[in-house]
């Protein structure tokens, strides 16, 4: 069976995110909310694990901020409002967008490398090729950059200032030594692209074509989304 | 300061690597930004973590803006550092496409206005300052951070503050590497 194309897994998680972003009520985020993280969950749980710690330490953080919007600074209305309905249904609307917003992007990046994702929407997305020689030479960087942060992280520390960024002077501290070689090796690097030819490189475009399993991804958005619009705010107002 | 007087449209393979460059530092930037907002907000409340860190999220444009000098730089700087981020992954994941696209589009009118003539450390932090209000009415819509007028004013001030601080310092470290 053929497998969908990147540029079309990436339309997808970003039209799942503009769709979050856009649904405003508990039940038509749900409904995007809860089959995404599900299948995000079931194709990233082993890459994506400390994402998921995060997003889950986020999710408490973020009940303890709705049911201190909804009772203000008192901390006997905020104890007494812990398990309102208001608080749970204002914690789920912002939790279900979140909950969507992540599981598409499990989705796409549990099924797509980085480099093919790039290359597919440079081909079939037309994405300026010098866009897509800078995202290919950051993650070319990448190994090396988390390399030297750890070498400036021991050096700073064997001169008794902190390892990590805790202050704008940290900031600085990590920036420049950062910048002065990588600013060096992408001059060195432009240079040689230029002298390769990178101004007369014609990318190859193919143009989206979709294939069988592309049609039935976009299908399957655009059925969701048009479900989700359909769906009422809220269970409690279905007549019996 | 040779280059780019009135602003030269045309980027070459260097641009482009510095583009590469900003992504890949924003990207790490970006990555321990949320466990440094995390804890600030626990520690300090919301507006402290405004204050100290959202700024962090903003300094692609200035970065970028700094380095190569041309117009749109500060828009490709911070949105090649989201695009970056959503593909790591971090936890603000393809939301962050979103951000990055308003936030360098606000960054980029600090260098729209002085027709491309100034990429000094004060224009990165008015770069900067101008991401502010765009990431604070975003979370509005996405997060549903919506407080009182005097809270939302507070977190207004915070984050333009803290964009003209993390602004100014990553301009001022991007323009000693003169072009």
């Amino acid at each position: 069976m053929h497998r969908p194309r990147p540029s079309t897994l990436f339309i997808y998680a970003l039209g799942i995110t503009l769709a979050a972003f856009i649904l405003r009520d508990p039940v038509p985020l749900a409904f995007l909310a809860i089959p995404h993280f599900i299948l995000g969950l079931l194709l990233g749980y082993r890459r994506f694990k400390i994402l998921i710690l995060i997003f889950l330490l986020g999710m408490t953080g973020l009940y303890l901020n709705v049911v201190a919007v909804h009772s203000g600074p008192s901390l006997e209305r905020f104890l007494a409002s812990l398990f309102s309905p208001e608080v749970i249904i204002g914690f789920l609307s912002i939790a279900f967008r979140l909950m969507a917003i992540t599981g598409a992007t499990m989705i796409f990046l549990s099924l797509v490398e980085p480099y093919p994702a790039v290359k597919s929407l440079e081909e079939d997305l037309y994405l300026p090729k010098g866009v897509a020689f800078s995202i290919y030479y950051a993650l070319r960087l990448l190994p090396l950059i988390q390399r030297l942060a750890r070498d400036i992280s021991n050096v700073r520390r064997m001169r008794g200032a902190r390892p990590y960024i805790a202050t704008p002077g940290d900031f600085i501290g990590f920036l420049r030594p950062l910048l002065s070689i990588l600013v060096e090796r992408a001059l060195w690097t432009g240079i040689a692209a230029e002298l390769r030819g990178f101004a007369r490189r014609r990318p190859r475009r193919r143009g989206y074509r979709p294939g069988p399993m592309d049609i039935l991804v976009l299908t399957l958005l655009v059925v969701e989304v048009l479900i989700a619009l359909q769906l009422p705010p809220d269970l409690t107002l279905q007549p019996l | 300061m040779a280059m780019n007087r009135g602003g030269s449209w045309r980027y070459t393979a260097v641009d482009f690597a510095l583009l590469g460059v900003v992504a890949v530092i924003m990207g790490i930037i970006f990555t321990f930004a949320w466990s440094v907002y995390e804890a600030v907000k626990t520690i300090g409340g919301p507006i402290a973590a405004r204050l100290f860190t959202y700024g962090l999220w903003f300094i692609g444009a200035p970065l970028a803006a700094t380095l190569i000098r041309k117009p749109l730089a500060a828009f490709l700087g911070e949105t090649l550092g989201a695009l970056l981020e959503a593909l790591l992954p971090t936890p603000g994941a393809f939301t962050n496409l979103i951000y990055g696209a308003v936030q360098g589009a606000l960054s980029e009118l600090a260098y729209l206005l002085t027709g491309y003539r100034r990429f000094d450390p004060l224009i990165g932090a008015v770069a900067g300052a101008l991401a502010g209000p765009g990431a604070i009415v975003l979370d509005a819509i996405l997060f549903e951070s919506i407080a009182t007028p005097e809270v939302m004013t507070l977190w207004f001030i915070a984050a333009t503050l803290s964009g003209a601080i993390y602004g100014f310092l990553a301009s001022s470290a991007a323009s000693i590497f003169k072009r």
